[in-house]
């Protein structure tokens, strides 16, 4: 029997080859994003879950906030750990460790040297939390002493080539030999954070600090089985309440409890270690994270576009019923019940999910790279060794062939034969409700697509071209030159004899970049709760010319004022939060350390607010410090004019070859490094794009074939309605006009959807573009020009036909 | 083998009704032939199709093989006709995506019957009907009355104790319509019952007995002198 049923839907599928291309191919490209995505979510959800006691690792986090400012990071104090452990015993185990991205020390071995940003630094336990198994080396003992270092099998092949790593000392920055006591394995792509070396934390001083208030390590801990996190987090506030409590009276002079009362915080929380790659979004991660709301967005999309596909596809199936009745007719006649048709239509639809799934599974290979590339660095698709994908395939199978082929089944295998072979096809050949609805479904969810890529890119775009208060263009970044030190003086003197240089400047920190530093001010006369937590940069007297950053009163730091070294400029925003009236020549007080040492400075000038973060946040209070004549900075900022950039590369790289003695020449333009901050928002962009451009292909993939469904069954219509002196015009109108009402409608729909999301995805920003009609407007217009334009292609040819053809069939 | 009393049909759309058969009473005995004539729109083919199980009558009995068949399901009615009634039509309903050998092998598929002796089945009906060189082609690749043929070959493959046929000469040219009358009287002697709806006079005289259908009601029956020894 299924041999008979195999060779109908083969036969079935020659016979109507383009439609049967439509249908499979359709049904493959949405199964092909399915896959896709599916992939990718699960990458995402699997970060972080080989560690054997993931599920009971966390993260320990502070909430600190004073004033205006409240600071959420995912760091902690250095006696914190050894206390957690001490008092709480729920507490397995715990680690803390420093280092990774900022401050890459340069490792040495023989005439090896590199930069080694994934160096890290961290207690004993380290292994034990995040626990590996070693390669070489014992996980116990590997980081007992303070000069040893563990290293991935890669950082082992780097250095050492096929010796034994174990034993061999490597050298940090010049200053450290350390003793290399393990090898682990490359830490898997799906970690969160991605060490190459861990060191002895105890090489550093300040891993013996006893200070409360400085957060300057990151710290993990394993709880026992069964232990409450918020249990263990009420606990931490006691600790916390007994320790820090006496360090902020001495330096703030208030008590813990006033402190506190003023609606000060200075807390820390628990972040589960699997939830930190999609939900942890803090100053001071480790590395940049994905984001649950990414996996939710694309997870809706695929739904959505799978959805799309099996329309499509129960749309042409029943559309064809027409065609098929008579063979349904037949098969009644002879035999069959309805239970075997049934059968066989669902056998039909397996067979045709079965062949878009191979479609699907070649075209998810061949998009993959393409697919990476839009989704970001951290989102990547493996095929192989991907133990779900083959579950996932056959679920795909399973339930694509029943979403798709069920309906079809009922509906076709329920004609009567006595009607269908005498050609009365009744209620067969009129509109189908469903199938209207579900084009109104396709389109809705076409045009949802079509609004929010525009109003996503438009956002982008709002974001690229809004004036932020300074200047991003035609900026060079020169990075890395604190490597060279007090030449950096030199370094800027040189290019600034260079006529198409116009400004240089060196800073710590720029404009968009993702951390700043903090300092605590205070007002003198205002005590106990005045005090006020901004962002601080450090940068040279250049810095404002540099950037073309205005001046609202007073002035920047002068070249040789050394007493500007006690100088702050603000900017409107502190100024505004500190209350101060007339602010310039004003004395504040800047907080030190946590001692309690203090010093005070002079407002020298206010300048004009500037968006020295992304978009994404508003203006913050920011105060300058001068970095004085000798300062240097990790980056040097060079304006230029000039259309000639290799030129002024060629020179600029001149004079760092000189001065930098050896070490590569590197830089990025700003405007780029800025727009980095919109990154995330771009990958969706892209991703979108290409979604709805998918989306709509389907949609109208489905279209044409209802179009082609509908004209061949009105043929007879058609021809009458010829003879009678209808125009090609008159009828094409007549069979686009039934297509395009639905794609009205679906309009009417699609707005107020859209609307609602997108309203929610700009409540994100700050500063944010408006929901504009008129992107509504072009959307809808969109898709009633494609569908007209599809749907005319096959009106016209049928209005264009020779009406004596249609009359003599049938 | 068929006996139906006080049939009805009435067809109901929202504002009509019609009445497309009125007061049927007919009886056909095994082993007959019986043609069924009348104008264009008598109630002609929804008998066949009533009595072919194909369809349910409105009202009145319906006898067919010891059942009283008028209030079946589809399911019942399925199962009653896969096994015992082959249809020939007018258009000879072939399915176009398959050969003439799978097409004939269809009623045989339904009633599950074994591979091996499906096979030998089909090749001896196709061989009597002269198939046997067309085996491999398919429905558009015939003639009228080859197509036809394999119709009636299907119709047969299942040794039904029935054979439906409406109109099995419309479409064809008198030498193919006499091959297939041949054919179906053929089949009559050899002891197949048979009941036949046409249009042609001439055809009429191959059955036993002609009932005449005008407006519904039976208006004549009339048995063929030649088979009255």
């Amino acid at each position: 029997m299924f041999k008979n049923y195999l060779k109908a839907a083969l036969r079935n599928m020659r016979l109507h080859k383009g439609l049967s291309f439509i249908t499979i191919f359709g049904f493959a490209a949405g199964l092909a994003c399915c896959i896709l995505i599916t992939l990718f979510a699960i990458d995402q959800l699997s970060f972080d879950r080989h560690y054997a006691r993931a599920e009971r690792i966390y993260r320990v986090g502070i909430v600190g906030s004073l004033n205006s400012k409240t600071f959420i990071g995912p760091v902690s104090c250095a006696p914190l750990a050894e206390a957690m452990e001490r008092e709480i015993p729920d507490v397995e185990s715990v680690v803390r460790f420093s280092g990774g991205g900022r401050g890459a020390p340069v490792v040495r071995y023989k005439d090896k040297v590199f930069s080694e940003e994934r160096f890290y630094w961290a207690d004993p336990t380290f292994f034990d939390v995040f626990s590996v198994p070693f390669i070489k080396g014992d996980p116990r003992t590997a980081l007992s002493q303070a000069n040893n270092v563990v290293l991935t099998s890669s950082m082992a092949r780097k250095y050492f080539g096929s010796a034994n790593p174990l034993g061999k000392i490597i050298n940090t920055d010049n200053r450290r030999d350390l003793l290399v006591t393990g090898v682990v394995p490359d830490v898997p792509r799906q970690s969160h954070f991605h060490y190459d070396f861990v060191g002895s934390l105890a090489v550093f001083e300040n891993s013996r600090s006893t200070s409360w208030i400085g957060n300057n390590f990151y710290t993990y801990l394993v709880l026992r089985p069964g232990a409450s996190a918020a249990a263990t987090e009420a606990k931490l506030q006691e600790i916390v309440r007994r320790n820090a409590g006496p360090q902020f009276q001495q330096m703030f002079g208030v008590s813990w409890d006033q402190l506190l009362k003023s609606g000060a915080q200075y807390r820390y929380f628990l972040q589960p270690l699997t939830d930190i790659h999609l939900r942890s979004h803090l100053e001071y991660e480790l590395e940049a994270n994905g984001d649950i709301s990414t996996v939710y967005l694309f997870s809706l999309v695929a739904f959505g576009v799978f959805l799309l596909a099996c329309v499509n596809f129960v749309n042409l199936t029943t559309a064809r019923a027409a065609t098929r009745a008579r063979e349904i007719g037949i098969r009644k006649a002879i035999g069959s019940g309805r239970g075997q048709l049934i059968r066989q239509f669902l056998f039909e639809s397996s067979l045709t999910s079965f062949l878009a799934i191979l479609l699907a599974l070649v075209l998810a290979m061949l998009l993959r790279p393409f697919f990476n590339r839009l989704a970001g660095a951290n989102a990547q698709i493996t095929v192989q060794g991907n133990p779900w994908l083959l579950p996932i395939l056959l679920a795909l199978l399973v339930l694509s062939g029943l979403v798709a082929g069920i309906y079809p089944a009922f509906y076709l295998s329920s004609f009567r034969p006595a009607q269908v072979l005498k050609g009365q096809l009744g209620g067969i050949k009129g509109k189908s409700f469903l199938r209207s609805l579900l084009v109104v479904f396709q389109f809705t969810l076409s045009i949802t697509l079509i609004i929010g890529t525009l109003v996503i890119n438009r956002q982008l775009h709002y974001m690229q071209n809004k004036k932020l208060g300074f200047s991003k263009d035609q900026v060079l970044v020169v990075k890395k030159t604190d490597d060279l030190g007090k030449q950096v003086r030199t370094f800027k003197q040189e290019l600034l004899a260079n006529p198409k240089i116009m400004a240089v400047s060196t800073s710590a920190g720029l404009m968009g970049d993702p951390t700043f530093g903090d300092n605590v001010y205070t007002v003198p006369g205002v005590s106990g709760v005045g005090q006020y937590l901004f962002w601080t940069m450090y940068a040279d007297e250049g810095f404002l010319r540099t950037y073309d950053i205005q001046m609202a009163s007073g002035r920047f730091f002068e070249k040789d004022r050394q007493s500007d070294l006690q100088g702050v400029v603000l900017n409107e925003t502190a100024v505004k939060v500190m209350g101060l009236s007339d602010p310039v020549g004003r004395e504040i007080v800047q907080m030190i350390d946590q001692s309690g040492k203090q010093t005070k400075i002079t407002i020298l000038g206010v300048i004009k607010d500037f968006h020295f973060q992304s978009l994404h946040e508003e203006i913050r209070p920011l105060a300058f410090h001068w970095m004085g004549p000798d300062g240097f900075g990790k980056t040097v900022s060079v304006r230029f004019r000039t259309t000639n950039i290799p030129v002024l590369l060629k020179s600029i790289e001149k004079t760092w070859k000189r001065l930098a003695k050896g070490q590569a020449f590197e830089y990025e333009f700003f405007d780029e490094r800025f727009a980095a901050n919109y990154n995330s928002e771009q990958n969706t962009a892209r991703l979108l794009t290409a979604f709805s451009l998918l989306a709509i292909a389907i949609a109208c993939l489905g279209l044409l074939g209802l179009a082609t469904f509908a004209t061949q069954q009105r043929t007879k219509e058609i021809g009458i309605r010829k003879v009678l002196g209808a125009s090609v015009l008159n009828l094409s109108r007549l069979l686009s006009n039934e297509f395009l009402k639905l794609v009205l409608l679906a309009n009417l729909i699609a707005w107020p959807l859209a609307y609602f999301v997108m309203n929610r995805w700009l409540r994100d920003f700050a500063y944010r573009t408006s929901l504009d009609i008129r992107l509504f407007l072009l959307s809808g217009v969109l898709a009633l020009i494609i569908a007209m334009l599809t749907v005319s292609y096959q009106s016209i040819r049928a209005a264009r036909a020779n009406p004596v053809n249609s009359l003599r069939n049938e | 083998m068929i006996q139906t009393k006080n049939l009805k049909k009435i067809y109901t759309t929202e504002e009509v009704e019609t009445s497309a058969l009125n007061q049927i009473n007919l009886t056909v005995k095994e082993g007959e032939f019986v043609a069924i004539m009348g104008p264009s729109g008598c109630g002609k083919s929804t008998l066949l199709n009533i009595l072919g199980l194909l369809d349910n009558p409105s009202e009145g009995e319906y006898h067919f093989v010891g059942h009283e068949v008028s209030k079946f399901s589809e399911r019942q009615r399925a199962q009653l006709r896969k096994a015992n009634i082959g249809f020939v039509f007018q258009s000879f309903n072939l399915i176009d995506e398959l050969t003439v050998f799978e097409n004939i092998e269809l009623p045989l598929l339904y009633l599950k019957v074994g591979s091996g002796e499906r096979k030998k089945k089909v090749l001896d009906v196709m061989e009597r009907m002269q198939l046997i060189p067309r085996k491999n082609h398919f429905p558009q690749q015939l003639s009228g009355g080859q197509q036809q043929r394999v119709a009636v070959a299907r119709a047969l493959v299942a040794r039904p104790k029935l054979i439906l046929a409406d109109e099995p000469t419309g479409n064809l040219d008198s030498a193919n319509g006499d091959e297939v009358m041949n054919l179906l009287s053929q089949l009559h002697s050899e002891g197949t019952t048979i009941v036949m709806v046409t249009h042609s006079p001439a055809y009429s005289e191959f059955a036993q007995r002609v009932v005449h259908l005008f407006d519904g009601h039976i208006v004549t029956e009339n048995f063929n002198q030649k088979f009255h020894v």
